[in-house]
């Protein structure tokens, strides 16, 4: 056992350092100088050289890399180039308002997808199953600004209920906190509930058809139970895998709902640290994100296992 | 999809950034030039004239009796990442807007273009320019303390020379010497009649010397201004709080002044209708014409002073160091029509790179009119000696700039030019732009009231990189003269040189927008005199403005 902990561990550190490298070649390969974006137009060669200097992109690249890694085992992302803060203190500060919004709108997407899903299986060709196809179909083909700026306008602007805009710390208002969660998080929960409600009511119709479900039938279990021990432990292993990937892609991939919303999440600095070529910003996110990603997928990988035992490490049975 | 959801963030805040720094380009240039504003060579276009009251960025709401305290809410076009170290960045409309609450500046320019000393008690020249006296008011302190004295105004004004972003500007400046406590001596290399006009921008911003001092003074502003800074969570939110000791009694009125960045402007003026917003900033001209039509909403409209936007010829390489090319799409250009397609006509189609209200405006400067056939003539003139015409228009990952490249494209190629538009991030559309690695490109640019503030785009050609001796000989003109006359006669040449040599191709001046809720009094800053600064170049003061509690 410790040593397929140590071989899955040494896999995840070799895929998180993979994606440091790509992402510290991409970034050097593309066009556009981080000390003139600092600069502006007005700067002259001398100024550019100094900031360059002050920023350490003097130094030959493999140095350049060395040095990020080496703070980077000691927890010094360090210091954004456009900002001038520590990378380790903007990502501290940004990660839990993203997590918190995504973590949220998976919750809502899945408390409405798993019955939704379920239902619909079972009462599959009928009339709601019918019109939930239809309305994933529409939420699918809803670009997610879309439909916030179509909820902004009902629910913030004519109606007023509810912010356009804005985080509002918790610490700062328990209730002005939820009221500002509620648009961001439906805004990114919807296409969710659609594409999971779809995911699994095509595993679940699957399922349905098997014949233990028919015995279960015959002894008399309620459809309730049928549905929900019978047919969604075995039909949930798609979906789990699923939501793995989607959390980690939202962690770094909300920043249309950031924008939209003015929130301070990780996506946001990160476009704003590719845009500005703030290699050390973009570095610490994405470190941040590759760690989520290969940890839910680990995560995601256990939770499968335990729902079907069949299921070998690789996903597959 | 990962890289989809962030290339996706990249194309849409590429968009917003991009016009940000090109605004911030045009952040020290607030400063106007009281000889020009009312003569008759500044007679305004028909759409300005109509609107004269507005467009000279004055709030026609005075509260009667101003109420004190409250909270007010401003929605912020773009954050300011890099802090308020004013001499070290370029601080464009949003950084301004916190700057202002934040700092004094030396001086301030009013709306009738009026220069008038206000953290400094006077700022004076001698005779032939070469020495600038600066005496401060005296009796004010920063908000750390300190007072605000002769020592201060060096540091920063040293701090400007020795500044990469005022460097090429501030070359002439050969010291700065401390007269006594209050009083400060500026001696030129050679004369510059307008060094004030400079100190009336960022440029004049006074910073206490322990912010300047301090390893993290930029994101920790300290200086005298109407409110002290409170807190800043980067992208979210900056507050200000009520300066209680400020030298300018009974003001300012609001308790607290919260600033948030909304670079999507559909979210902003979404914000501001749902009431999560009390004024916003805007210079979209789509979101003007939507908020000219909003219940319960004023804007104060501003076309003073304003940036032109242009298409920006390399004058370094063919075909564009060819003066026939650049003149054939010149005439190749309908103007008004591409104002009306791309921006809701609320821009003022621009003849130079001087709006109405500033020096060197001509109502004709004599830029060659619109006529395709003569143009069409030119380019197969070229294309005989030459060679065919092909240009890359490079431009960044901005809608509103792809939707102009699309429609210029359109009426190019009518003259036999092939244009292919490239569109790329701001970052490498900058770097690129100043090493002249590009056939053509747009800008916004030269925004502000005095051709001198435009020195360092002109001399030389920084900007184009087109060799003009004349532009330079009369961009030295306008920096020495003391004769506003002679002055003045200098500027309208270099505007008729620029359109004789077809060196841009102006396209619109920028409109810019404070968009207030009702609840919101006056965004002007008033003098005793009746005179008043109100918007300009998408910021104002916040000293006066109250809340209707």
């Amino acid at each position: 056992v410790t040593v397929l902990v140590a071989l899955r561990v040494g896999r995840i550190a070799s895929v998180i350092l993979a994606v440091t490298i790509v992402t510290f070649l991409l970034m050097r390969a593309l066009p556009g100088d981080p000390a003139q974006a600092l600069l502006g137009r007005g700067a002259s060669p001398a100024d550019l050289e100094e900031v360059r200097a002050d920023l350490g992109l003097d130094s030959p690249p493999i140095q350049q890399y060395g040095n990020w890694l080496w703070g980077a085992v000691r927890g010094d992302l360090g210091t954004s180039y456009r900002t001038g803060r520590s990378v380790t203190g903007l990502v501290v500060e940004r990660a839990p308002v993203t997590l918190e919004l995504v973590a949220l709108s998976q919750v809502l997407a899945l408390m409405v997808a798993v019955p939704l899903g379920l239902w619909t299986a079972h009462r599959s060709g009928r009339r709601l199953d019918k019109a939930t196809r239809a309305v994933s179909m529409g939420l699918y083909s809803l670009p997610g600004f879309a439909l916030g700026t179509l909820l902004v306008q009902v629910f913030a602007v004519r109606l007023q209920w509810l912010p356009a805009s804005g985080f509002v710390p918790w610490s700062d208002s328990p209730a002005g906190h939820l009221r500002a969660m509620v648009l961001p998080v439906l805004t990114l929960a919807a296409w969710q509930a659609a594409m999971y409600t779809q995911l699994l009511r095509s595993d679940a119709a699957n399922i349905l058809n098997e014949e233990y479900i028919e015995t279960a039938r015959f002894k008399g279990l309620s459809t309730r139970r049928i549905l929900f021990v019978h047919t969604l432990k075995p039909g949930s292993l798609s979906l789990i895998n699923m939501v793995a990937v989607n959390v980690g892609v939202l962690i770094g991939g909300a920043v249309l709902i950031e924008v939209l919303f003015a929130w301070p999440g990780l996506g946001r600095l990160m476009v704003d640290a590719i845009a500005a070529r703030d290699l050390m910003l973009v570095q610490g996110g994405v470190l941040v994100t590759a760690v989520a990603f290969v940890l839910l997928n680990a995560l995601a990988d256990v939770l499968t296992r335990r729902v079907d035992p069949r299921v070998q490490g690789n996903g597959s049975r | 999809m990962y890289f989809t959801a962030l290339l996706a963030g990249v194309l849409l805040l590429s968009a917003c950034s991009a016009d940000d720094a090109s605004s911030e380009d045009a952040a020290d240039s607030d400063v106007a030039d009281p000889t020009v504003v009312g003569s008759d060579e500044t007679t305004t276009t028909a759409q300005s004239a109509g609107e004269a009251e507005t467009s000279a960025g004055i709030d026609e709401v005075q509260p009667a009796q101003p109420v004190a305290g409250g909270e007010l809410v401003y929605g912020l076009e773009a954050e300011s990442p890099q802090g308020f170290n004013v001499a070290a960045w370029f601080c464009g409309p949003s950084c301004r807007m916190v700057a202002k609450s934040v700092f004094d500046p030396l001086l301030v320019v009013t709306s009738s273009g009026t220069m008038k000393p206000y953290l400094a008690e006077s700022v004076v020249p001698n005779s032939d320019a070469t020495e600038w006296t600066i005496t401060a008011r005296s009796g004010v302190l920063f908000h750390d303390g300190t007072a605000f004295d002769a020592e201060a105004i060096k540091a920063n004004l040293e701090a400007r020379t020795a500044s990469p972003i005022y460097a090429d500007a501030f070359a002439n400046v050969e010291s700065v010497t401390v007269v006594d406590e209050l009083e400060v001596l500026v001696t030129m290399k050679a004369p510059w009649s307008v060094y004030d006009r400079w100190l009336a921008g960022p440029a004049g911003y006074m910073m206490a010397p322990s912010m300047m001092a301090a390893e993290d003074g930029a994101n920790n502003p300290v200086g005298t201004g109407p409110f002290i800074f409170g807190e800043w969570v980067l992208d979210d939110r900056l507050t200000v709080e009520k300066n209680g000791s400020y030298w300018q009694e009974g003001l300012p009125y609001l308790d607290k002044v919260t600033f948030r960045p909304i670079p999507d402007g559909i979210a902003r003026v979404a914000s501001l209708r749902a009431g999560d917003l009390d004024v916003m900033q805007t210079d979209q001209d789509e979101l003007i014409a939507e908020l000219r039509g909003v219940d319960g909403v004023r804007t104060v409209e501003s076309q003073l002073f304003g940036e032109s936007n242009f298409y920006n010829f390399n004058s370094t390489r063919p075909p564009f160091d060819d003066i026939r090319v650049r003149r054939a799409l010149v005439m190749a250009t309908d103007v008004d029509q591409l104002n009306e397609l791309r921006g809701f006509g609320v821009s003022l189609v621009a003849n130079g790179p001087f709006p109405p209200g500033t020096l060197g405006y001509l109502e004709n400067p004599g830029v060659p009119s619109f006529d395709p056939d003569a143009a069409a003539e030119l380019i197969a003139e070229y294309e005989a000696e030459v060679g065919e015409v092909v240009i890359s228009l490079m431009t960044t990952q901005s809608p509103s700039l792809l939707k102009n490249a699309q429609i210029v494209q359109e009426m190019w190629r009518t003259v036999g030019v092939d244009v292919e538009i490239e569109q790329v991030e701001f970052t490498e559309f900058i770097s690129r732009d100043v090493t002249y690695d590009f056939d053509l490109d747009d800008g916004r640019l030269f925004g502000g009231n005095d051709p001198d503030l435009q020195y360092r785009w002109w001399i030389g050609g920084q900007v184009g990189g087109f060799t003009d001796p004349e532009i330079d000989r009369l961009v030295g003109v306008v920096r020495a003269a003391t004769d506003p006359a002679v002055r003045k006669t200098a500027a309208e040449d270099i505007n008729r040189r620029f359109a004789e040599q077809s060196h841009y191709l102006f396209t619109s001046w920028t409109v810019w927008v404070a968009a207030a809720t009702d609840e919101v009094g006056t965004l002007n800053l008033s003098f005793d005199d009746g005179e008043v600064v109100g918007v300009v170049l998408g910021d104002h003061f916040l000293t006066e403005t109250s809340l209707n509690l």
